[in-house]
């Protein structure tokens, strides 16, 4: 019997999305469509159960979330970016301003982790990016006002080692450092306020900000980095979840 | 409208087997049990995991209709979870039509919260809707319940469809139990 809740993967876009013209009667929504294509996929019921997701009724910045229940120990976190893309591209265009993501932590992990060697192999999808596609990236993480969060910072000097450590060319790590202690503030000011603290031991309080070039400025890369990142941080001991924002400092 | 085919849906092998199972649903909490994390063997849900087959039929009456006049549908619902804007527990139920001859029926979704005795009992409020095929944020019910704690507790949905015009199976979709931080 556990005292843990089990894991919550949510993810807000935000941006600005220009709606495609909706058919007479009107479109699918956003449930309905990450519904269809993850079952479609296979992903429905074996990667994640469905929660829920949405749109936002005013013209904002948040243009869609998401949110599943992880199964089955692992977190999919790319696969589940993957299928929000779809999504957001079957009901317009999306700039994608930035990408807020609640990250379940997997268990167990460290340096010569297979999950670790899989993103290494999964990284191979990035060759094929354009020239020139790489953009530097700015992204916090936040493991909340629990008592255990301060594991977070503490895992700053070992984490730029860890990351660096391993060849692959989609995140060229540049800088990890404690996060300053206006910064919840400041991007709940720009994105709006974060998943309700149940979810993830909120509110905001102990966090790092992780520097450096990403492969390209798309949902992919951005799933393949959380991982990354969620790799990482649970090798130095951190258990999560986390509260991941990432902004691309050209967007 | 309900139910004059359980006899006939089973005897189809088309609907699956009973889904309440061995779980206890009342309405109220007695005071000595308290909401708790359910152990494993309380927290499979009906056979099919999120979605179980029905059958439904024009036959009026208490008289068993003819195989030609027996069509299928679905009943689905997603995990309990708690909302990422508001401290609530909330499941969602729908419906998908396979070739019955109605385009409505009326969903509702009874969250449920596991007991310290074994029990899972009803909480919050009941969703009802009446609803068109295929889910969506348009096409669901939705059930809720506050949470007045973020304590650990396993939580369930019991999900209905009655078909608008026929007659239906009786069998709830009952959902898999999940940890939340939320307790009533």
């Amino acid at each position: 019997m556990t005292s843990r809740p089990d894991p919550t993967l949510f993810a807000a876009l935000h941006g600005e999305l220009a709606p495609h013209p909706a058919p007479p009667g009107g479109g699918a929504d956003a449930y309905g469509l990450f519904l269809a294509r993850s079952s479609a996929l296979g992903w429905l019921d074996t990667l994640w159960g469905m929660n829920d997701a949405g749109r936002d009724p005013a013209p904002g910045s948040r243009a869609a979330w998401f949110q599943v229940a992880p199964l089955g120990g692992a977190v999919p976190v790319q696969p589940f970016l993957a299928c929000a893309g779809e999504v957001v591209a079957r009901l317009g265009t999306l700039r994608l301003d930035a990408l807020r993501l609640l990250l379940p932590l997997p268990r167990g992990g460290g340096p010569a982790g297979g999950a670790v060697l899989g993103l290494l192999q999964e990284a191979g999808w990035f060759a094929g990016g354009a020239e020139g596609a790489a953009v530097p990236v700015r992204v916090t993480l936040d493991s909340g006002a629990a008592a255990d969060g301060a594991a977070l910072p503490g895992a700053v000097p070992a984490l730029l080692p860890w990351l660096r450590g391993f060849k692959q060319t989609v995140f060229d790590c540049a800088s990890v450092t404690a996060g300053e202690p206006d910064e919840a503030g400041a991007a709940d000011a720009a994105y709006g306020p974060a998943p309700v603290d149940a979810l993830w031991g909120g509110p905001a309080r102990h966090r790092i900000v992780v520097t450096g070039g990403l492969a390209e400025w798309s949902l992919d890369a951005l799933g393949w980095l959380a991982a990354f990142l969620a790799e990482g941080v649970a090798a130095q001991g951190v258990s999560g979840p986390l509260l991941l924002t990432a902004t691309a400092s050209s967007a | 409208m309900r139910p004059t085919l359980r006899t006939f849906s089973l005897a189809l092998g088309i609907a699956s087997a009973a889904l309440l199972g061995t779980s206890q649903s009342v309405s109220a909490a007695s005071p000595g049990p308290v909401p708790a994390v359910a152990p494993a063997s309380a927290r499979a849900g009906s056979d099919g995991g999120l979605v179980l087959q029905g059958t439904g039929s024009s036959a009026e009456g208490t008289q068993e209709p003819s195989a030609a006049e027996v069509c299928v549908f679905e009943t689905r619902g997603d995990y309990v979870h708690v909302s990422s804007s508001a401290f609530e527990a909330s499941g969602h139920g729908w419906w998908v039509n396979g070739n019955c001859p109605t385009t409505t029926a009326v969903v509702t979704v009874q969250l449920q919260e596991y007991y310290s005795d074994g029990v899972w009992r009803n909480v919050g409020s009941k969703g009802k809707s009446t609803v068109r095929s295929g889910g969506g944020s348009q096409g669901r019910a939705t059930g809720r319940g506050p949470c007045k704690s973020s304590a650990v507790t396993s939580w369930r949905s019991v999900v209905d469809v009655d078909l608008v015009g026929l007659s239906d199976s009786p069998e709830k979709l009952v959902t898999a139990g999940r940890d939340l931080a939320c307790r009533l």
